[in-house]
């Protein structure tokens, strides 16, 4: 039996990488984004240090950071959110989770990691894809990659301790939010 | 000092420099191109683990170097592997020289170049996945062009190369531990499928393929190429050490016979609609799924004919992409429509590109006396001692290249009265073409002396010989 305090984490995964996919405002977008890598970081505390832990926090929060830093308070980027969309979203991602839920169990017997870690893992790469999915703005695609990537972690985080691999995927969030960064530059002609 | 330092370290620390001097192209050049030549050169030359007297102090280059934890491994036989990188790295390097390529190019394809070395030298070989994304986050500035807005061939290469990571990673954990198992066959196997999903990914087999046309036509056609050459020929030869490393992959028939089918599949559609595409850009977005398909072909036999081909047929590919798209950026460069209809006269106005074009063209469809032909005869010959109708299929595959082959050579001497003047090319752009020709023409003619050498490369798979 799970205790409360390792459910919250996916919990906040969840509501975090909802507000990000349904919500097109930049800076909820981009607070949705920290709240995700403070849920990764509190999913992966129960498999790892927390001095090792807390590198996916601070390697989240400065993607995050990265991407928030692009945006210019005149960018084309900054779209309004149209209703039907958002209740279009919000009615896919409910069927998504109660999908992603009936799949757990069938993970589980395959992965021996705690069922908090599948379940936040899971959600959130289920989020991330569908995110890549419905998706046309390069931006938003990034958004997504990092959700879905951010999910791996969390999972592969209870298979695997190493040092050099935290340090390697540290290096790939970071270089998808820089990614982000050019598709953003590019969209407004700056770069090149 | 140690080969990954020599190999990996230094180039990167190359590439790092010459990014921040990008701006003064010929220089980042020069540079970028004569160390990758010259880092090949000393893979060719110097044995790893040997000691060499340097006047009165002696060096010993060791094979290996601890990084948190982790050993980076270049042992005496993987020189060759190191050797063909950095040798094509020059390649495509000075070759950039004529094909307008933005001025990220260099010190990101060396940086590359150097990261695929890593990922062939990482133990264990499993992290090699995560060095590839990194190689794949810093091969995205190369495609963009000025005053186009990100297109979707970019976003979707790197949508699909992302998604490829997790399940190369599970796949490894999976294949390491279904030993200790209770149900190891059922563990065998759940990471055996997650290992073709992510080598799908990876290498745009079906129905993942459909980012490589996009990327033709959607990225910078040079950089384009040089990510359709060089990621598949470092994921093929990672995609070794599977096999090298778990017999269970090798024992596996089921597996083999969706390599054969998937390779099938890969060669029909790129085939197919290569023989309809009327834009040319797209045109070696379809040749490449053609090569990869015969690359699951050459896997799927599981003998020594079917490795040693896999490793030639990697060869002339790398060559043939290049000046096939060195041909397509320069005549996008001039703003030419990339109809194939509006090419006609054009040799008359650019020969060395065209002849260029064609000869890389007709090596991915296996013309006789070009290196297609010697490297995918054994396995056509492999394939037809398994089943006659796929050597069928193959065939229509082939010969959707060579209609699209031939359908632009008939256009190309086309001309109308007004259409007969003759347009200058760069000596430089003479050069590099007659350099292709000549080197896939000395491949095809005598393969045994040119290509074989490269079968060294298995030697550092002990299992596959």
């Amino acid at each position: 039996m799970n205790s409360l305090i390792d459910i919250l984490p996916v919990l906040l995964a969840g509501l975090s990488s909802l507000i990000l996919f349904i919500n097109k405002n930049w800076r909820w977008n981009i607070l949705a984004m920290a709240a995700i890598y403070v849920s990764v970081f509190w999913m992966v505390l129960q498999v790892w240090p927390i001095g090792l832990a807390v590198v996916k926090l601070i390697a989240g929060w400065m993607a995050g950071a990265i991407l928030g830093s692009a945006v210019k308070e005149d960018s084309g980027l900054l779209v309004d959110d149209k209703k039907v969309e958002q209740r279009f979203k919000f009615v896919i991602v409910l069927i998504i989770w109660i999908f992603s839920f009936s799949i757990l169990q069938s993970i589980k017997i395959r992965l021996p990691i705690p069922d908090p870690l599948i379940w936040g893992g899971v959600l959130l790469i289920i989020m991330g894809i569908l995110q890549i999915g419905m998706s046309l703005r390069p931006i938003r695609i990034i958004f997504g990659l990092l959700t879905a990537f951010s999910g791996f972690e969390v999972l592969y985080a209870g298979v695997e301790q190493s040092v050099l691999v935290a340090g390697f995927l540290v290096i790939i969030t970071l270089g998808i939010a820089l990614v982000g960064v050019l598709f953003i530059q590019q969209e407004e002609g700056e770069i090149v | 000092m140690s080969a990954p330092i020599i190999w990996i370290g230094i180039p990167i620390i190359f590439s790092l420099l010459l990014f921040f001097l990008r701006t003064s192209r010929l220089f980042s050049l020069i540079v970028g191109g004569g160390i990758s030549a010259f880092l090949a050169l000393l893979a060719l030359t110097f044995r790893v683990e040997s000691v060499f007297p340097l006047g009165p102090i002696s060096l010993e280059i060791s094979s290996t170097f601890t990084l948190l934890g982790r050993n980076f491994v270049i042992t005496d036989s993987e020189r060759f592997i190191v050797a063909l990188m950095f040798a094509m790295c020059a390649f495509w390097i000075f070759g950039s020289r004529i094909s307008g390529t933005n001025s990220f190019f260099v010190p990101n394809i060396l940086a590359i170049i150097s990261l695929f070395v890593a990922a062939l030298s990482v133990q264990p070989f499993l992290y090699a996945a995560l060095i590839i994304e990194i190689a794949v986050l810093i091969s995205i500035p190369i495609f963009f062009q000025r005053g186009q807005p990100v297109k979707q061939g970019i976003i979707r290469f790197l949508v699909f190369q992302t998604l490829a990571v997790p399940f190369i990673l599970f796949s490894g954990w999976g294949f390491d531990s279904a030993p200790s198992s209770v149900d190891s066959q059922a563990t065998y196997f759940q990471a055996g499928v997650l290992l073709a999903i992510g080598l799908g990914l990876w290498l745009a087999i079906f129905p993942f393929h459909t980012w490589v046309p996009l990327l033709a036509r959607d990225g910078h056609p040079y950089s384009a190429g040089f990510i359709f050459s060089m990621i598949p020929t470092t994921i093929l030869i990672f995609s070794l050490d599977f096999f090298n490393t778990f017999n269970w992959l090798r024992e596996q028939s089921l597996f083999l016979t969706i390599s054969q089918i998937l390779g099938i599949v890969m060669i029909v559609l790129g085939g197919l609609f290569a023989a309809f595409q009327r834009e040319l850009t797209r045109l070696v977005g379809y040749a490449v799924m053609v090569e990869i398909g015969f690359s699951l072909l050459a896997l799927s036999l599981n003998q020594v004919i079917g490795w040693q081909s896999y490793i030639l047929i990697l060869i002339p590919r790398i060559i043939g992409i290049a000046i096939c798209t060195l041909a397509i950026s320069i005549w996008k460069n001039k703003e030419l429509n990339m109809d194939i209809d509006s090419f006609q006269g054009e040799f008359y106005k650019s020969s060395y590109t065209m002849v260029g074009f064609l000869v890389g063209w007709f090596t991915f469809s296996g013309l006789p006396l070009l290196p297609g032909f010697p490297t995918k005869l054994p396995i056509l010959i492999g394939l037809s001692q398994i089943s006659i109708s796929s050597i069928i299929f193959v065939s229509i595959g082939l010969f959707g290249l060579f209609v699209a082959g031939f359908r632009l050579l008939a256009i190309i001497f086309t001309t109308s009265n007004n259409q007969n003047e003759i347009e200058s090319e760069s000596l430089l752009q003479k050069l590099f073409f007659s350099f292709g020709v000549i080197v896939l023409l000395a491949m095809g003619i005598f393969p045994s002396l040119v290509l074989n050498p490269f079968l060294e490369i298995l030697s550092a798979f002990a299992n596959l010989k």
